[in-house]
């Protein structure tokens, strides 16, 4: 039986003249200035201090921040413009994730959920980039199962007490601000979970050694250990038990966000590999002249025209303040396994030089399966898709 | 239908539990609401009751029992009619 459908499925979204223009300066600015591989720089940690300042000065982190706080107050699609901007400049796809990391998942709880006291405190020198943000929750037995996490915190005299481990914290041995969660000792699941800020210094707090990971080399990554950390009062973020309800906020935002550079990312790859294919010749045809090329070309626009039409959704309906859950699964999915597979066939299109690391090729591939796990694996969006059916 | 008796036709019929469970039981002791159907059933009570949840005011016990899960919708729809 046919049900009625209660709303338009396909948005009418573009960007406004002036939201492209950002867009465009965006681009320019990534390409001119946030190379991966400029001469001279050995160092990945100097390396990345020097791209973070020029993202800082651009005024990056300033994006979501309403004006009252000095920050820029740019609406969503105006974000979402200048971060497909980025990804479409600029190929340090490690540098845009610590970036969006920084924004989405540390300045922005903090402008949703705390206090006027950690607004002041933070928000400044975050936005100026000077303090670095990092989000820690995922734990050794807490990865997909986000939940079932162990560190715990307990009420004391001095403050609230944290105990544990956390893993896999995007910016940690870089970062000066942590948001961490944990729950209170005695609880299960997700009731009892509270969210903290915790500084870099506070006593019982380390950060581990960079782990080497196998892609978005720039973007720093190791444990948090919290051995009997004390974090004072005034650092609990949002209400005790709020921890769920900060981080899907966070996820939402944070999702949204990564799928626009990846676009911009797409569009930046399928560029080049046009490019090689019209100007390489084997047998004396152009390569593109080859059914076999042209039609992975073709495909790769396929992926990225749709991947844009997801993308555009999700941003449509974040600005018209629908709830995103569902969309932005479907487009996380969607986008991420299209930039792999069309990072797969770039590597195909330029057979050997593919392989070769100084063409860079090679590097979006690794860059690019990162996105599979980070902000919810694909097996985990799948699973809320289909739990929402 | 009462606001109580369609919660927990939505939790029985959507969410999918089996078991019997009491208006003051919690759903999550017993397994019932886990983190990914806790949206989906908020995405449900936000278009079946016609209100707007800020999820900076909500904490997690709001949605705990079918009793303060009722109580939750009934203050938010009145915030909502104080602010029309």
């Amino acid at each position: 039986m046919c049900r009625t459908v209660k709303r338009q499925v396909v948005p009418m979204f573009e960007y406004s003249e002036e939201q492209l223009e950002k867009k465009r300066l965006a681009c320019s600015f990534a390409e001119s200035k946030l190379s991966s591989h400029p001469s001279g720089f050995a160092n990945k940690s100097e390396l990345f201090r020097l791209l973070w300042e020029r993202c800082s000065e651009f005024g990056l982190f300033m994006l979501p921040v309403p004006v009252g706080f000095g920050g820029l107050e740019e609406d969503i699609a105006g974000i979402a413009a200048i971060m497909e901007g980025l990804g479409e400049g600029s190929d340090s796809v490690g540098v845009l994730f610590s970036v969006n990391v920084h924004i989405w998942a540390c300045i922005l709880p903090i402008l949703h959920y705390g206090s006027e006291q950690q607004k002041g405190r933070y928000l400044g020198e975050m936005m100026e980039g000077i303090r670095i943000g990092a989000h820690a929750i995922s734990e050794d037995n807490a990865g997909s199962d986000v939940w079932n996490l162990e560190a715990t915190y307990e009420e004391t005299e001095e403050g609230y007490c944290l105990q544990g481990i956390k893993n896999y914290v995007t910016n940690a041995p870089d970062a000066d601000v942590y948001i961490v969660y944990a729950r209170q000792k005695g609880t299960k699941g997700f009731k009892g979970v509270s969210c903290f800020i915790v500084e870099k210094g506070m006593k019982g707090f380390t950060a581990g050694k960079p782990i080497e990971k196998m892609g978005m080399e720039l973007s720093s990554m190791s444990s948090i250990y919290l051995n009997g950390c004390i974090v004072p009062k005034p650092n609990l973020l949002g209400k005790p038990g709020q921890g769920m309800n900060i981080f899907n906020t966070t996820m939402e935002y944070e999702r949204t966000f990564l799928l626009t550079f990846q676009v911009g990312m797409m569009e930046r790859q399928l560029r080049r590999c046009v490019g090689f294919a019209k100007k390489r010749e084997q047998f004396k045809k152009r390569i593109i002249d080859f059914q076999s090329v042209s039609n992975r070309l073709a495909d790769m626009k396929v992926r990225l025209e749709a991947s844009r039409l997801f993308m555009y959704k999700v941003i449509h309906e974040k600005q018209q303040g629908k709830n995103i859950y569902l969309s932005s699964s479907i487009a996380k999915l969607f986008i991420s396994e299209s930039l792999v597979q069309n990072s797969m066939n770039a590597m195909e299109i330029h057979g050997a030089c593919g392989y070769i690391r100084e063409y860079g090729i090679e590097e979006a591939l690794r860059d690019s399966m990162g996105s599979i796990f980070y902000s919810g694996t694909s097996d985990i969006q799948r699973n809320i898709i289909a739990g929402m059916l | 239908m009462d606001m109580k008796s369609i919660i927990r036709k939505y939790i029985r019929e959507e969410i999918g539990s089996r078991e019997n469970f009491s208006d003051d039981e919690s759903l999550y002791d017993n397994g019932i609401l886990d983190s990914l159907k806790m949206i989906q059933f908020m995405l449900f009570l936000q278009s079946q009751f016609d209100i707007v949840m800020d999820p900076s005011l909500m904490t997690v016990e709001d949605f705990e029992t079918v009793d303060r899960i009722e109580a939750f919708v009934q203050n938010s729809k009145k915030a909502g009619s104080a602010n029309v």
